[in-house]
Order: C-alpha cells, then structure tokens, then sequence
C-alpha cells in the first residue's frame, strides 16, 4: 500500500523533511522504512535497533487517531492513508 | 519566625487614595498565588456583589515561591469577582512584575473602592515608599506606548502592572497587562475581566521599581535547595521542556499540528476540527519564519525560566516587535475565525495587548462575529478594522471588548462556545472529552490550564488516556487539584510536563514550597490543599447564583457532530456532577 508518512517538529528537523511516500502492508513496516530511509532517525522511533517496539517518545496518529487506540504497530494499513508521526511535544 | 524582614499586605484604599500596610494574619501565611488570592476574595468580597461596583476588590498575590530563583518560578494570580464568568477568577500571568513585588516583601495587594466617577490613578511602589499618583493624562493610550513613555518617565528599573482602553470601559474582557523581560505589554492576567475590576477601581497602573534588598524569606534553606536542584535536574531531562526541546524549538504554537492531526483544532467557531491550512501558523512555521526575517527565539517571559517557550515576532524586516504569538492566541485569532497567516494574527495579537484584551477571547469574539455576520470567516482586514473600533470606543467596540457571549447575543448567534460566560480554549471538547470535563466543571469557566487533561489524552504525558473516552471525572479532578497548587507555588504550569513523568521533578517542587514555608507537607497533603482550594471556590459561585446546570456544555456541543470525527459531546451529567461529588 502507498501511503504517506508526515513528520512533524524535531523530527522533521533531524530528517530534514516533513513528507515521505512509503508502500507498507502496516504501521509497523511503514516505520521501520522510514528509518532505513532517514537514519538520522535511528532510535528515535524504536525503543531499540533490534526491539521494533514504539518508543514512548513517539505519537503516530492515523485518521485523527492515536495508533494506541486503534492495532498499534499492527495497525493495517490501504492506500492513500497518512500517518503524522510527532516526537514529544507540549504547550497550553 | 525572625531573620529576615516578614512579608506585608498592601492594601489600597482608592475611595480614600491611602495606602495601609497590614501584617500577613496567620492563616494567610502558607498561602500564595491562586491560594491566597481566592481565599482573600471569598472572605472579602460578597459573591452577591457587582463586579463592577464598590464592593469588588483586585487581589494581587505572587506565588509561594516566587521571588527565589528557583527555576520557572516567574508566576503571580490575579483574583476577584469576575465581570465575564459572575464567578470567582483566578488569572495567572508569567512576568518579571511576579518576582519584583515578591522581592518587595509584597505578600498581596488588595485594591478596594473607588474614587472620584472618571479619575485614574498610578500606584507607584518605590524603593522606599508608596504612592498613589494621578494618571489620567494615559486615558485612551495603547499600552506598548505607555508602557514606553512610563519607562522614560520613572528613570529606575520598573516593572509594570496596567489596566489599557478595554479596561477603561469596563469591558468584560479587558484583561491586566504586565511588563515582559523587555518592558512591553505582552504579559496577561487574560481570562475573566480582571482589567475591568482595576479600571473600575480608578487604578490604571501599577509601577514597582526593583527592590534594592531581597526581601523574599526562605525559612529552610537546605531543603529548598535540595528540592531546586532536582526540579532544574528533571525540567532539563524531559523531552518537552529541555533545551532544544519542543517548547524550546517551536514554542506552545508547536501543539497546532498535533492538535489538528487529532480532529480537534477548532475551525470557524468550532465547526470543523481540522483544516489543512492549520500548518501554516504551526509552531514550527513560526519558527522558520522568525529565522528568516528576525525576532528572537528562544526568549523567556520571566527571569527564572529555564524553558523559554516564549519568542519575539516581528513583521517582516525583523520590524515592530509584537510579543510572542503563543498556540492560544494564534487559533482563536487564526483557524478559529478561519484566518491562516501569521502576519494577520501578529497584527491581531498586537492589537490585544496594546489595548488589553485576553486573546482567547478576544478570537472567540471575532469567530463568534463572523457567524453573526459582521464579517466573513478569513477576513483578517475587517478583523483589525474590529478592533478600531474598540480604540474609538464606539457603541460596536464596546460589544466586542464585552466578550464572545454578549457578543453572540447581540448578532442573534446560538451557536456561542463559552461556559460560565467565558470562552473555550484551542481543544473541541467533542474529540477529547477530558479536557471538555474541565471546561464544564472549573469553577474558572471553560478554561483550559485549569486541569489540562490534553498532557494525558493527546500528548502521552503523565500517563495515556484515549480522548474519546467519555469517563473522565476522576482525571479532571486529579489535574484541577494539582494545577490549583501549582497555581498557588507560582510555578509556570509546564513544570508538570516534567514533575508527571520524572518522581525527582515532583518531590523537588514539594521541596521548594516546603523550603519557603519551612513546613513538612507530603505531596497527598498539598494535593488535599489543592482540592480545598477548589471547594472555596465552588462556594463562592455557589452563593453567587452558580449551581450545577452551570457544569455543562453549550447546547450545540451536544448536539451537531464535529468532523472529521463525526462526534458529540456525550459525557453524562452523572459524570461531570461526579467531579465534585464527593468533596
């Protein structure tokens, strides 16, 4: 499935993009070839190079919700979706 | 007790133009911020009482810790009767003006009565006295020249408290302006009128002239440094409040693109809970914005920050500097009234400060104009011509500095966002619940920083909680509690972005106000604290008129869906009527 990956803040900073297009089947495929593409973002999504778990640092929200509410990493993903991946922020 | 000299109340009797100073009486001394000047207006004002009228009175109080250096400890309350909510108000301003009159020994300032009908006065608190000085010649100025012209007038370092055109008509939402590091208005006591109680007491100004000794006593100095350190130690470790953090980066602007990924940006009064347009007046466009033409970034709003989430926009050129454009202001002046250029809301934002008017408000007032028709949705031209007319003072300008509900009722709109007559913040309570839960129940209004549920729902902080689910009561509860303390310590609120997740962040606060005091409280004590804070003010709306028919969301909320979610408002009345209950 093609879909885009938005990225916001710091981590489009450290990326130095803010859109990606990648075809992933789930959220989980969909992150770690962000990460192969952007190794600047190494071991900011996973908690660890070999642990493919979400680190706690990292909000990925699909179609207005968090992935934590929906399949998680396991979220299944079709064509055309977006996912907005945000490291921690904050504000009033 | 002994040491160091004890801390004093000023009252300012403005019928008689005298200024007594009164000892601090013992159940007042643990007390401060919010705390103190709640309990002040529940003992001395009667809730039956015109906010306007003779027996209203301005409280000013800084924090517990205000004035000792600990990191973010730049806060103050201003507290009163409320001409917008009828309720008790509590507005919390971030300012170098917290830390001077605290250093003053300055435990409260309460101002009462009222002089001659159209008179204005300057309350000058120098270095070794206090007067009241005539100060009608600034009558119908803006406040960044006033605030100019009052710093060439007094050759000494000042800082400054001023009530601006907005408050001299008393309007509903004239808010206190003060000074920030630069001696601008662009500090607020926003929400709830307050500048209206000052202006209607014949007070224009307040200028404190930086004290030559440190009056601010410490009574336990080892374990207030104790707890300092670790609270420095977690607010430089966390993600959100760390330098080249996202506050540090991008300012509280940077939550304008999460909150939209999330459905709940509200778009031209609260109709839509997304728009593409949003990124536009992101945090992060801000940021590139402001490192191409000029301003500054990162800045703070007051000495001690650590943070400094704030910044100085500019127009293009680097020119004309306005203040920060923090996320509230940008979204109720911007998406909210369907404007997506940050030049526009700059423009917008300078205008409420000059003539001091709260922002959130103030964009609420704009939205809530433009479904009445005034205007059209994105007309950001007629937008500041609105404001003109608050400058002339025209009968148009007087509607519109009363707020979004008088506003709304004037243009015959029923679709009007506010709760206890106050206006909601920059989060749909339609998509995250918590928050709305906080909205309905604060005895505040609808007002966000009073237990801001969006740290768990949205942002994963102090735990995760989804926002569509509708049983929110205890979390609501919890965070007006803690936030009813953090607003009496004088502590900026986004500590708690690092004391909710970092144990050490937390303890070291208790310690820092159990250093001040020279008590022993546990952190289950100061949150019972908080709560009893919130119980005084309930009973004071109660005696007011306020009952629990005041706890709910406009009627819209609950029933036209907001998209892209598609949802309501559905939590119950069991359940918002569950967050005081017990108490």
């Amino acid at each position: 499935m093609s879909i885009k990956i938005k990225l916001f803040a710091n981590l489009a900073e450290r990326a130095g993009e803010d859109e990606v297009e990648v075809s992933a089947e789930d959220v989980k495929e969909a992150l770690v070839k962000l990460e192969s593409r952007y190794p600047s973002l190494e071991e900011k999504i996973f908690k660890s190079r070999e642990k493919k778990e979400l680190s706690e640092s990292i909000t990925v929200i699909k179609d207005g919700r968090n992935i934590s509410y929906l399949q998680g990493l396991e979220t299944q993903l079709e064509d055309g979706d977006k996912l907005s991946v945000f490291p921690p922020v904050g504000g009033g | 007790m002994g040491g160091k000299i004890a801390e004093k109340i000023l009252r300012v009797d403005m019928e008689n133009l005298e200024i007594k100073t009164e000892e601090v009486p013992k159940e007042y001394e643990e007390l401060g911020g919010r705390g103190l000047t709640s309990k002040i207006v529940s003992e001395e004002v009667p809730p039956n009482a015109h906010p306007l009228g003779p027996n209203n009175k301005l409280v000013i109080a800084p924090g517990i810790v205000t004035g000792t250096g600990s990191p973010n400890s730049g806060r103050l309350s201003a507290g009163g009767k409320s001409p917008l909510t009828g309720g008790i108000k509590e507005s919390n301003a971030g300012t170098p003006f917290a830390r001077t009159i605290a250093r003053k020994g300055i435990k409260a300032i309460i101002v009462e009565g009222k002089p001659e009908k159209g008179k204005y006065y300057l309350l000058k608190l120098g270095k070794g006295e206090e007067e009241l000085i005539e100060a009608d010649r600034w009558v119908g100025k803006g406040l960044y020249d006033a605030y100019e012209e009052l710093h060439e007038e007094f050759k000494e370092d000042i800082e400054i408290a001023g009530a601006g055109i907005a408050a001299e008509l008393n309007a509903s939402n004239a808010g206190i302006s003060y000074t920030d590091p630069e001696g601008r208005s662009t500090r607020y006591s926003g929400r709830g009128g307050l500048g209206a109680v000052m202006a209607s007491r014949g007070l224009k100004f307040i200028v404190a002239e930086t004290p030559d000794e440190n009056k601010k006593e410490i009574k336990d100095k080892e374990t207030f440094d104790k707890g300092r350190k670790k609270l420095a130690n977690a607010l430089m470790e966390h993600d959100i409040t760390k330098k080249d953090g996202a506050l540090n980066s991008y300012g509280t602007s940077v939550l304008v693109n999460i909150i939209n990924e999330s459905g709940a940006l509200p778009q031209r009064n609260f109709s839509d809970g997304s728009d593409d347009r949003s990124a536009e007046v992101s945090g992060e466009r801000k940021a590139e914005l402001i490192e191409e033409r000029g301003g500054v970034k990162p800045h703070k709003c007051s000495p001690s920050c650590i943070i400094q989430c704030s910044e100085i926009w500019t127009k293009e050129g680097g020119e004309d500097p306005v203040g920060v454009l923090e996320y509230e202001s940008v979204w109720a002046l911007g998406p909210n009234c369907g404007i997506y250029d940050l030049d526009t809301i700059g423009e917008l934002n300078r205008a409420c400060n000059d003539l001091g008017l709260d922002t959130i408000e103030a964009g609420n007032t704009i939205a809530v104009a433009m479904e009445g028709g005034l205007l059209d949705f994105g007309d950001g031209e007629k937008a500041l011509e609105l404001m003109d007319e608050v400058y002339e003072k025209t009968p148009l300008g007087r509607i519109l500095a009363n707020g979004a509900e008088f506003t709304g009722e004037a243009f015959g709109v029923n679709r009007i966002p506010t709760i206890k007559g106050q206006s909601m913040p920059a989060y749909d309570p339609r998509s995250i619940k918590g928050i709305g839960v906080t909205y309905a129940t604060s005895p505040m209004g609808a007002d966000h920083t009073a237990g801001y549920a969006i740290a768990p729902e949205i942002l994963g902080v102090g735990g995760e909680e989804d926002p569509m689910d509708n049983k929110k009561a205890d979390l609501s509860r919890s965070l007006q509690q803690a936030t009813a303390m953090i607003d009496s310590a004088g502590y900026c609120l986004f500590i708690a972005f690092a004391t909710m997740d970092i144990d050490e962040g937390m303890e070291g606060m208790i310690e820092t106000v159990n250093g001040v005091l020279g008590t022993d409280y546990s952190i289950d004590e100061v949150m019972e604290m908080g709560m009893d804070i919130l119980k005084m003010e309930r009973e004071f709306n109660e005696k007011a008129g306020f009952s629990k028919e005041d706890d709910r969301m406009p009627e819209f909320m609950e029933k036209e869906e907001l998209p892209p979610h598609n949802v309501v408002f559905d939590v119950s009345d069991e359940e918002l009527d569950r967050v005081f209950e017990k108490e």
